[in-house]
C-alpha cells in the first residue's frame, strides 16, 4: 500500500511538473531588456527614443583619440572650405579608396540612426494605448526627423543608398538588400517630414530636442539635394513656412552662437538643434579646442580652415579682397567681414591662453606676449612658437591659419582645458533663411526676395546690403548667395551638400582640383600704433570670374606656404565610394562610378 | 505533453505485469562479497520463460519441488541449483574478468559485460596514487581518447582543459559535461578525488544520448564513495608535497644584457646604450645591489614556499538500516610565487537509509569552500612574465626591504607588486544537498526521484595598496624615496549562484522466454540556474587587512549588477535487451529542450536518439575451440546529439543597450537601443557520432584488451555571418547561424594485462589514441581566433602563419619586403612570398599545424611484492604543434615595459655565427617577430608524470597497533621531461607568450591509515 503511495504521488508530481514545462524553458534575459519585452509605454518608448538621439550625437572622431569630439567637425575639412593636418588618404585629398575608415564609419554611424529609428517606429505601437495621443505623436515625428537627418547625411556623400523605412526582417533584406533611387527616398522623406512636422512644436519641448522647424528644415535640405527646379520650389516654400510661421530670429551677436553662455540663452531662438552638453557632468564634454586649438593653447591642430575660406571673406565695404580697397595684404585680418573673426584665426590675431599668458599668434618663430592690461605687445618674446616650429602647427602644416568659430569660450574663460562644453549646432535659423534665398534664387523668383533673407543674415553682423548692381545680374546674384552660405556657415559640416550640388558638379570641378596654397611665409614685425603686419605680403589671389571664389594664387606663390593638389576627379569625385566591406557582405550592391 | 502520455500508458501497462503465481520459490543471489547482483538471469531448467533479480538480487519464480534453477549473469560463472523448500540462496562466484563488475552510466548502471557503447571507468583507488589538488589532471591519460591539457600550475587553476574525442565546437563549448553523483554544473576540480569511488567516461553516442542537448563533447560521471552496513571504519589520507617548476627560462646575465642590448641598438643604427667602461665595471666589479646588479628575478619572485599538504579523514559504516559514509578534507596548496596560494575544505555527508526492503532514501550533503589568494597589483602570470623579461642589471629590492625602481619608467616591479600591492582574494563557498528516493514499486519496477539544490557564492576583494620605490644613491650609500607606485583602491564584487534540479524515473526490467532479456527505463530531468552578481568599487583604503567598503573613503566607482538564468527540461528512455547475453542491443533517446532557444520559433525543443548493438562471440560454439581467446565483444553504435553550450544564455534574444542616454534640458536622459541584430532562429549545434570497438581478453583473461575506432560529425555548427553596417547595428555586425561542420575521426586502443610471479604481482595498462579533426564547411568563411584560423579543408584552429626560409645570410638579395615596411638585413627570417608578387602581405600566410595533440599514449605500471607496491606513469603527446612568442622569443621587446633576453639570445644570428637558431638582434623587431612558422615548435614530449613508492606494513604488525591497514608511500610528479622544445618552456602549456605559470614538478610524502 505504502509503495503504491509512493508510485502514486511520483506520477502526480509528473503530471504536475510537465505541463509547466513550456513555461518553465521560457527564460528571457534577466538584468537587460530585449526587443521584444520593450516598448510597452511611455517611459520606454522615451527611453528609445533617446537611443536615437544618442545615435545622432554620438559621433566622434576617429582613430586614435577615444573622446566626444562631433564627428561633424570633420565634415567642412571634406571641402574646399579646409584641410585635415595630414591631408593623403582623407576624403579632402580625393587620394583614398573604398576601404577609407572615415568613409566606412560615416555609412556605419548614419546607419545606426536609422535603424534606431526604424526599430522605435516599427516597435512603439504596442505601447500606443498607454500614451496620450500628442505624445506618441511626438515621438514618431522626432524619430522621423532624425532619420531623415541621418538620410540627408547620407545622400549627399553616397548618392543612392539602401532604403530602410522599417527593420529588416527576412534574409533578402537582411543579406540582399539593394541601393535605392535617392529620388524614391527624398520623396518619401519630405512626404513624411511634412505630414508629422504638425505633430511637433514649433520649439522643442526640451532643450535639445528637434521641433517643426527642424522637421520642415530637414526637408528643405533633402529637396535641395535634389537640385531641379521642382525641389527648389519645394525647398523654398517648406522655408518659405518656416520664416512666415515659425518664432525664429536671428541672434544679434553672431558670436554668441559658438559659446556655451550664448547657446543656453539663444536669443532669437536662432539655434534650432544642436547637440548639448551636460553642465554639471564632469564627464560631459568635447575635443573641439584638442582638434582645431593651437598649440601654443595646448590643442593638437589637426583641423584647419582653407587660404580659400579665409580669402573668401568680403571687406566691410563688401566687395571682395580682390576688388575692395580696404584690403591690406600685410594686415589681411583689418576691414574684414566681422565674421571672419569668429570664424578663423589669422596671423596677427589675439588669442588668449591657459588663462593666465595671452599672446597675439603670429607666424614668426617665437610667440608674441600681448598684456592684457597694458595693451602692450612683447615682440619677440623668448617663447617657442609652435604654431610655427612645432611640426603639427599651422605653419608646418602649410596653412597659416587655424579655425576659431567653437573655440571662442577659450576668450572668456581660458582655463576650460581642452574640455569643452559649447554644444555642435545642427541646425540654425540662418541656414533656412539661406536656403530659402538659394532655393528662391534657384527656381526664379524676384531678385528683391534673395536679397531679403541674404540681407537680413548679413545686417545681423554689419555688412551691408546686397549691392543693387549685383542684384540685377543673375550669375553674380548666384555667387554671392553661394558665398553668404560658405562665410555664413562654414565649420558647421553643412558644405558637402552644396560643394557637390553646385552647377551639377561644374564648381566643384573648378575649386577642389587645385593646388593648395596657405597664409603668407612672412615673419611679421610690430610696429608702433599699427600693430602686427607681414613683411613680405603676399598679394590677393585672383578671383574666378564665374564663381567670384579666390582660385589662382601662382601670382603670390612664391610668397605662401604651400600644400599638395588635391585630387578630383568629376566623374569620381562626386560621391564617396560605398565602403569595401558592405560590398564584401551583400553582394547585391554596387559601387559607385568611378570607385 | 505526448511524452508524458506515452510515459504514464507506459507505466501502467507495467502494473498489469503484477499477476499472482503459487509455487513460488523466492531467494537472494548475491556475490562472494555478500552482495545481491542485479539482472540475475533465473530459469527452470528445460522451461521456457524465466525471471532477472532486482537491484537487491532478489527473485521469485514458479517451480516445484526438485526443478532444477539455471542462475547466469555476465562476468559469472552459471550455476545450477535443485529446489529444495520455498527458498534457495545462491552465491555466484566472478569469471576472471571484470565483467561482471557493475559501471556507471547515464541515469544508471549497467555490467560491463552488457556494456554495448565506448565507456572507460577509472577507479578511484588508481587516482590517488596521484596526490594532486586537481581532479581533472589525475584522470589525465587514464582514458584513451580523453585529451587532457594543462595549461598552468597556478594553485587553484592548475587543472586541466578535457576534450573528448576531439574538438566538439568551433566558437562554443567543446568540454564535456560533469555529473557528480547526479549533480550537474559542479567543477571536476570541486571533487575530492579521496572520495571518487569511480570516474566514468562516456565517449559515444550510444553512451551520451540519454543527455541530448549536452551529449555532443561527452559525458564524464563521477561516482563518490558510500558507506555500507558492517564494520564502522575510520581512514585517514594524508600528504606533503613540496612543489617546483618544471622548466623555467633563464635569463641573461647583466653584462650579457649590455653587450647584446647595445648590439640590439646598433644594428638598427642606433648609438650603444652602454659604454664600455660601463660593461667592464661589471664584469671585475663585485654585485653590491648599489653600484652594480645582477638581480635574480626568478629566486626573488618564487619566495613562496611551494608546499601543498592534503589531509583526507573518511569515516564510514552502518547497519542494514542506515549506513553512512562522512569524508573531510583540507588542501592548503602554496604557490611558488608570493602571496599565491589555495585553500579548499571539503566536507561530504553521504547517507544511506532503508525505509523498508524495498524503499531506499539516499541524502548526499556536500559543502567545500575554497579560497584564491593573489596579488593584487599583478597577476600571477604577469609577475612571471616580468620574472623572464626583465634585465637583470635593475633593483628589484635592496639591502632593507626597499623596492627599487626595476629599471622601469612605469615603476612596476614584479617583486613589489608579488609582496607589497596588496590581496586579490576570492571565497568560494558551496552547498549541495540532494535527496533521492528509490522504491521498488512491484518486482523488478523501480521508480526513483531525487531533487538537488546547490548554491555558490563568490565573494572576492581586490584590495590595491601603494609601495613606496627607491633609488641607490652611492654617493651616499643610500637609498633614497623615489616615489609611490600603484594606488589604494579596493573593488568588491560578490556574484550567487542557485541551481534546482528535479529527475524522476522508473525502470522495469523483465525477461520473455528465457532468454529474452528485457530492461526499460524512462524519466524526466529538469535543471534551472540563476546566476546574480553585485560589485562596488572605492578609493582610499587605507588599511588593505580590512578590506571593507565603509573603511575606504573615496568615490563610489559606478557599482554594479547583473543576472543570467537558463533551465533545461527532458524526458528520456532507454531499453536494453539481450539474447543469451550474447546478443545485445540498446536504443535510448532524449527529448530534450533548453531554454536558450526560441520558444516562439519552436526552437526549443529537440530528439536525440541512439542505438548501439553488441555481439558477444565469445559465447558462440564455434569460439570454444579458440583458447586463447577468452572474451571478445564486437560494438557498433550511431547516435545523434547536441551542443547547447553557446555562451549565451539568451542568444536568440535581441537585447537592448541601456547605455544610450543623451542630455535634454541640461539632464541626462536614459536611453536605450537595440545592440545586436535579432537571431530567433538560433539553435544547438548537431553532431552524429558512429563507433565500432571490440573488447578482447587473452591468456586466460590476463591480457585485456579494447579498441575503439569512431566518427563525429557535427553539424550545424554556430558561425557568425557579417551583415553589412547599412543594417544599423555598428559594433556587432555579425548574425550568428547554424551553418557549419566539421568532422572528428579517430581510433582508441588500450591493452590491459595483469599477472603474478609468486607474491609478485604486476599490471601494465598502455593507452594509445589518435583523433584527426577537419573542417567541412564554415560556408567559405575563415573563423580566425588570433592566428588560429579554422578554414573547410583544414583541421580546426590551424595556426595561420608566414612560412619561413631560415635566416638570410651576407650577400643574398634582401628585397622582400614585410608590408612594403620592412629593411631586411642578414640575420633576419626570411619569410616565403607564396604567391609570388614579390611583396610580403597577409595573402602570404598559410595554414599549417595544430595545437590539438595527436596520438596521446600512456603506459600505466603498477607492482607489488610482499608490502613493497610500486607505480610508474609515463605520458605523451607524440604529434603537436605548439607556437611561442612574445618575451618567450623576443628579446628586449615586451610592450608596456623595458624588457631583457632569456639566455637563447645568446644562440642569436651574428655575422660570426651565421648557423644561429634565432634571427639577429634588432631595435623594433624588424618583422622578425610576427606571426610565421619560424616560431612554431615541435610541441610532443614524453614525460614520466608519476613514480610512487609505497610499503604496507604487514597486517600482523599493523593490528599490533590496532590498525588494519598502513601505508607510507613517495610520489614524484613530472620528475622527467623529454621534448624538443623552446628551451626553458613546458611543452604541455599551448602557445605561450611568455605569461604562464610555470607547471609543477612535485614530491610528495603520504601516509594511507584505516582503522
Amino acid at each position: 500500500m505504502k509503495n503504491k503511495f509512493i508510485f502514486g504521488s511520483l506520477l502526480l508530481a509528473l503530471v504536475t511538473l510537465a505541463p509547466g514545462c513550456k513555461k518553465y524553458l521560457d527564460r528571457n534575459p534577466l538584468s537587460t531588456n530585449s526587443q521584444a519585452d520593450f516598448y510597452n509605454n511611455a517611459a520606454q518608448v522615451q527611453q528609445a527614443l533617446t537611443g536615437v538621439y544618442n545615435a545622432f550625437g554620438a559621433r566622434v572622431v576617429s582613430p586614435g583619440f577615444n573622446n566626444p569630439t562631433p564627428y561633424y567637425s570633420k565634415m567642412d575639412l571634406f571641402t574646399e572650405l579646409g584641410h585635415e593636418r595630414g591631408l593623403n588618404g582623407t576624403i579632402g585629398s580625393g587620394a583614398y579608396n573604398s576601404t577609407n575608415g572615415t568613409v566606412s564609419e560615416l555609412w556605419t554611424a548614419f546607419f545606426q540612426v536609422v535603424q534606431r529609428a526604424n526599430n522605435l517606429l516599427f516597435y512603439m505601437t504596442k505601447a500606443q494605448s498607454t500614451m496620450s495621443e500628442a505624445e506618441y505623436k511626438r515621438v514618431q515625428a522626432e524619430a522621423k526627423v532624425l532619420r531623415a537627418l541621418a538620410y540627408w547625411h547620407l545622400i549627399q556623400y553616397f548618392g543612392d543608398v539602401p532604403f530602410f523605412s522599417a527593420p529588416p526582417s527576412t534574409p533578402e533584406e537582411i543579406y540582399n538588400f539593394t541601393r535605392t533611387d535617392k529620388k524614391v527616398i527624398i520623396d518619401f522623406l519630405i512626404e513624411d517630414l511634412t505630414a508629422s512636422a504638425n505633430d511637433l512644436d514649433w520649439l522643442p519641448s526640451q532643450f535639445g530636442r528637434v521641433s517643426r522647424g527642424v522637421s520642415l528644415g530637414a526637408a528643405a535640405r533633402l529637396a535641395m539635394l535634389m537640385g531641379t527646379n521642382e525641389y527648389y520650389t519645394k525647398a523654398a516654400d517648406l522655408t518659405d513656412n518656416i520664416i512666415a510661421n515659425g518664432p525664429y530670429a536671428l541672434n544679434p551677436v553672431y558670436g554668441n552662437l559658438f559659446r556655451k553662455a550664448g547657446q543656453t540663452a539663444n536669443v532669437g531662438n536662432e539655434i534650432m538643434f544642436i547637440y548639448p552638453y551636460g553642465d554639471a557632468d564632469p564627464g560631459s564634454f568635447n575635443y573641439l579646442n584638442l582638434v582645431q586649438g593651437s598649440r601654443n593653447q595646448g590643442g593638437q591642430s589637426s583641423h584647419f580652415p582653407s587660404q580659400f575660406l579665409v580669402d573668401l571673406f568680403e571687406c566691410t565695404d563688401g566687395k571682395s579682397i580682390a576688388e575692395s580697397p580696404l584690403y591690406n595684404p600685410a594686415r589681411p585680418n583689418r576691414n574684414r567681414d566681422p565674421r571672419m573673426k569668429q570664424t578663423v584665426i589669422v596671423p596677427g590675431d589675439t588669442v588668449v591662453v591657459q588663462g593666465f599668458t595671452s599672446m597675439v599668434y603670429n607666424i614668426n618663430a617665437t610667440v608674441a606676449t600681448f598684456n592684457t592690461t597694458t595693451q602692450a605687445i612683447t615682440f619677440p618674446s623668448t617663447t617657442t612658437n609652435q604654431d610655427s616650429a612645432n611640426a603639427f602647427g599651422a605653419r608646418q602644416n602649410g596653412l597659416g591659419n587655424y579655425w576659431r568659430k567653437y573655440l571662442q569660450d577659450r576668450d572668456i574663460n581660458g582655463t576650460a582645458g581642452n574640455f569643452f562644453k559649447v554644444g555642435w549646432i545642427y541646425m540654425r535659423y540662418a541656414e533656412i533663411l539661406l536656403i530659402n534665398a538659394e532655393a528662391h534664387m534657384e527656381k526664379g523668383s524676384a531678385a528683391s526676395v534673395v536679397a531679403n533673407a541674404i540681407n537680413r543674415v548679413r545686417a545681423r553682423v554689419g555688412m551691408p546690403n546686397v549691392d543693387p548692381a549685383i542684384l540685377g545680374n543673375a550669375q553674380r546674384l548666384k555667387a554671392l548667395v553661394r558665398r553668404e552660405k560658405m562665410v555664413e556657415l562654414s565649420n558647421e559640416g553643412l558644405h558637402m551638400a552644396d560643394l557637390r550640388r553646385w552647377d551639377n558638379g561644374a564648381y566643384a570641378a573648378r575649386v577642389m582640383p587645385v593646388q593648395v596654397y596657405g597664409q603668407t611665409t612672412s615673419n611679421m614685425r610690430l610696429t608702433a600704433g599699427v600693430g602686427l603686419e607681414f613683411t613680405a605680403p603676399a598679394a590677393a589671389p585672383v578671383f574666378d570670374a564665374t564663381y567670384e571664389v579666390p582660385i589662382d594664387y601662382t601670382g603670390s606663390a612664391a610668397r605662401r606656404l604651400q600644400r599638395e593638389t588635391r585630387i578630383y576627379n568629376a566623374n569620381q569625385h562626386r560621391l564617396c565610394p560605398i565602403p569595401q566591406g558592405e560590398l564584401d557582405k551583400n553582394k547585391s550592391l554596387t559601387q559607385n562610378p568611378g570607385w | 505533453m505526448k511524452q508524458l502520455t506515452i510515459l504514464s500508458y507506459f507505466l501502467l501497462c507495467m502494473l498489469g505485469q503484477v499477476l499472482a503465481q503459487s509455487n513460488r520459490i523466492v531467494g537472494t543471489v548475491s556475490d562472494a562479497s555478500g552482495k545481491g547482483i542485479e539482472g540475475v538471469s533465473v530459469s527452470v531448467k528445460g522451461k521456457p520463460g524465466g525471471v532477472i533479480t532486482n537491484a537487491a538480487g532478489n527473485y521469485s519464480i514458479v517451480a516445484s519441488a526438485g526443478d532444477k534453477l539455471y542462475f547466469t549473469s555476465v562476468g559469472f560463472v552459471p550455476q545450477e541449483q535443485t529446489v529444495q523448500g520455498s527458498r534457495l540462496d545462491v552465491i555466484l562466484t566472478a569469471a576472471n574478468t571484470d565483467l561482471g563488475e557493475v559501471v556507471v552510466v547515464g541515469y544508471g548502471s549497467q555490467r560491463k559485460g552488457n556494456v554495448v557503447s565506448a565507456i572507460t571507468t577509472v577507479k578511484g583507488s588508481e587516482l590517488i596514487k596521484r596526490p594532486l589538488a586537481s581532479t581533472s589532471m589525475a584522470l589525465q591519460g587514464f582514458a584513451p581518447g580523453v585529451v587532457i591539457q594543462q595549461g598552468s600550475g597556478q594553485p587553484g587553476a592548475d587543472g586541466g582543459s578535457i576534450n573528448i574525442r576531439g574538438i566538439g565546437s568551433i566558437t562554443n563549448s567543446s568540454s564535456p559535461l560533469i555529473i557528480v553523483d547526479g549533480v550537474e554544473g559542479v567543477s571536476m576540480n570541486d571533487v575530492d578525488p579521496n572520495v571518487i569511488e569511480s570516474i566514468t567516461v562516456l565517449k559515444d553516442a550510444a553512451s551520451t544520448a540519454v543527455y541530448g542537448v549536452r551529449g555532443t563533447n561527452g559525458v564524464i560521471l563521477i561516482k563518490t564513495k558510500r558507506g555500507a552496513a558492517g564494520k564502522t571504519s575510520v581512514s585517514f589520507n594524508s600528504f606533503v608535497s613540496k612543489q617546483t617548476p618544471t622548466n623555467f627560462p633563464e635569463l641573461i646575465s647583466s653584462v650579457d644584457h649590455m653587450i647584446l642590448f647595445n648590439e640590439f641598438r646598433t644594428n638598427a643604427g642606433g648609438a650603444p646604450q652602454f659604454s664600455q667602461a660601463d660593461i667592464d665595471r661589471y664584469r671585475t666589479a663585485p654585485v653590491d645591489n648599489m653600484n652594480v646588479f645582477n638581480t635574480d628575478w626568478k629566486d626573488l619572485i618564487f619566495q613562496n614556499s611551494g608546499l601543498m599538504q592534503n589531509h583526507n579523514l573518511i569515516v564510514n559504516g552502518g547497519s542494514d538500516k542506515v549506513s553512512f559514509l562522512a569524508s573531510g578534507t583540507y588542501l592548503n596548496q602554496q604557490g611558488i610565487v608570493t602571496n599565491n596560494s589555495f585553500k579548499k575544505y571539503d566536507l561530504r555527508l553521504n547517507g544511506d537509509i532503508n525505509l523498508s526492503r524495498k524503499v531506499k532514501f539516499t541524502t548526499d550533503l556536500f559543502y567545500t569552500k575554497a579560497t584564491n589568494t593573489q596579488p593584487a597589483g599583478m597577476s600571477p602570470n604577469e609577475i612571471v612574465q616580468r620574472g623572464i623579461s626583465m634585465a637583470r642589471l635593475w633593483p628589484a629590492k635592496f639591502a632593507d626591504g626597499q623596492y627599487g625602481d626595476a629599471g622601469q619608467t612605469n615603476r612596476i616591479n614584479p617583486v613589489a607588486a608579488a609582496e607589497a600591492s596588496g590581496l586579490n582574494v576570492a571565497e568560494t563557498p558551496t552547498l549541495s544537498v540532494r535527496f533521492a528516493l528509490n522504491a521498488e514499486v512491484f518486482r523488478n519496477f523501480v521508480v526513483e526521484a531525487a531533487y538537488n539544490s546547490r548554491s555558490s557564492w563568490t565573494e572576492a576583494y581586490v584590495a590595491r595598496t601603494a609601495y613606496a620605490s627607491y633609488n641607490p644613491n652611492p654617493a651616499g650609500n643610500n637609498y633614497l624615496f623615489a616615489q609611490m607606485v600603484g594606488d589604494s583602491l579596493l573593488s568588491y564584487t560578490n556574484n550567487r549562484l542557485n541551481s534546482n534540479q528535479y529527475y524522476a524515473s522508473g525502470t522495469y526490467s523483465f525477461q520473455v522466454k528465457k532468454d529474452h532479456q528485457f530492461r526499460m527505463q524512462g524519466g524526466f530531468q529538469g535543471l534551472d540556474n540563476l546566476i546574480t552578481s553585485v560589485g562596488a568599487s572605492r578609493a582610499g583604503l587605507s588599511n588593505p587587512d580590512r578590506p571593507y567598503l565603509n573603511l575606504a573613503t573615496g568615490t563610489f566607482a559606478a557599482p554594479s549588477g547583473s543576472a543570467n538564468d537558463f533551465a533545461l527540461a527532458g524526458f528520456f528512455g532507454r531499453l536494453n535487451y539481450n539474447f543469451k547475453q550474447t546478443y545485445l542491443l540498446e536504443a535510448t533517446g532524449r527529448y530534450d529542450g533548453s531554454s536558450r532557444f526560441s520558444q516562439l520559433r519552436g526552437k526549443q525543443w529537440g530528439f536525440f536518439p541512439s542505438v548501439s548493438a553488441g555481439w558477444v562471440l565469445s559465447k558462440e560454439k564455434f569460439m570454444e575451440k579458440v583458447d586463447f581467446i577468452n572474451y571478445a565483444k564486437l560494438r557498433v553504435s550511431y547516435g545523434k546529439l547536441g551542443n547547447q553550450e553557446l555562451g549565451s544564455n539568451y542568444p536568440f534574444v535581441a537585447q537592448l543597450n541601456a547605455g544610450t542616454a543623451y542630455y535634454f534640458n541640461n539632464t541626462l536622459t536614459p536611453g536605450s537601443s537595440l545592440n545586436n541584430i535579432p537571431n530567433e532562429t538560433v539553435s544547438w549545434e548537431n553532431s552524429a557520432q558512429s563507433n565500432i570497438g571490440v573488447d578482447l581478453a587473452f591468456l586466460k583473461s590476463k591480457l585485456n584488451v579494447t579498441f575503439d575506432i569512431y566518427q563525429k560529425k557535427i553539424t550545424d555548427m554556430l558561425i557568425d555571418f557579417p551583415v553589412a553596417n547599412a543594417l544599423g547595428y555598428a559594433g556587432s555586425s555579425v548574425i550568428p547561424a547554424n551553418a557549419g561542420s566539421m568532422v572528428n575521426k579517430g581510433w582508441e586502443f588500450s591493452a590491459n594485462y595483469r599477472d603474478k610471479v609468486g607474491a609478485f604481482n604486476y599490471s601494465i595498462t598502455a593507452n594509445l589514441s589518435d583523433v584527426r579533426n577537419e573542417v567541412l564547411d564554415t560556408k567559405g568563411l575563415d573563423i580566425v581566433q588570433g592566428n588560429q584560423v579554422s578554414r573547410a579543408g583544414f583541421p580546426v584552429r590551424s595556426y595561420q602563419l608566414y612560412r619561413t626560409n631560415r635566416l638570410y645570410q651576407p650577400g643574398e638579395i634582401f628585397n622582400l619586403p614585410y608590408n612594403g615596411t620592412r629593411t631586411t638585413g642578414a640575420g633576419d627570417i626570411k619569410y616565403v612570398d607564396m604567391d609570388g608578387n614579390d611583396t610580403l602581405n597577409a595573402k602570404d600566410r598559410v595554414l599549417m599545424g595544430n595545437n590539438f595533440p595527436r596520438y596521446d599514449f600512456s603506459l600505466n605500471l603498477n607492482a607489488d611484492y610482499k608490502g613493497f607496491d610500486i607505480n610508474i606513469f609515463l605520458f605523451g603527446v607524440a604529434k603537436r604543434d605548439n607556437y611561442i612568442s612574445g618575451v618567450g622569443v623576443e628579446p628586449f621587446n615586451a610592450g608596456n615595459w623595458f624588457a631583457t633576453g632569456l639566455t637563447s639570445a645568446l644562440e642569436r644570428w651574428t655575422p660570426e655565427k651565421t648557423n644561429s637558431r634565432y634571427p639577429r638582434l634588432f631595435s623594433g623587431g624588424n618583422g622578425n617577430y610576427i606571426a610565421s612558422d619560424f616560431w612554431l615548435r615541435n610541441g610532443a614530449f614524453m614525460r614520466v608524470k608519476h613514480i610512487t613508492l609505497g610499503y604496507t606494513l604487514d597486517k600482523k604488525w599493523a593490528s599490533k597497533i590496532g590498525v588494519e591497514q598502513l601505508r607510507f608511500y613517495v610520489n614524484a610528479v613530472n620528475p622527467l621531461t623529454f621534448s624538443n622544445y623552446e628551451p626553458g618552456f613546458d611543452p604541455e602549456i599551448s602557445n605561450t607568450n611568455g605569461a604562464f605559470y610555470p607547471i609543477m614538478k612535485t614530491t610528495t610524502i603520504g601516509v594511507n591509515l584505516r582503522f
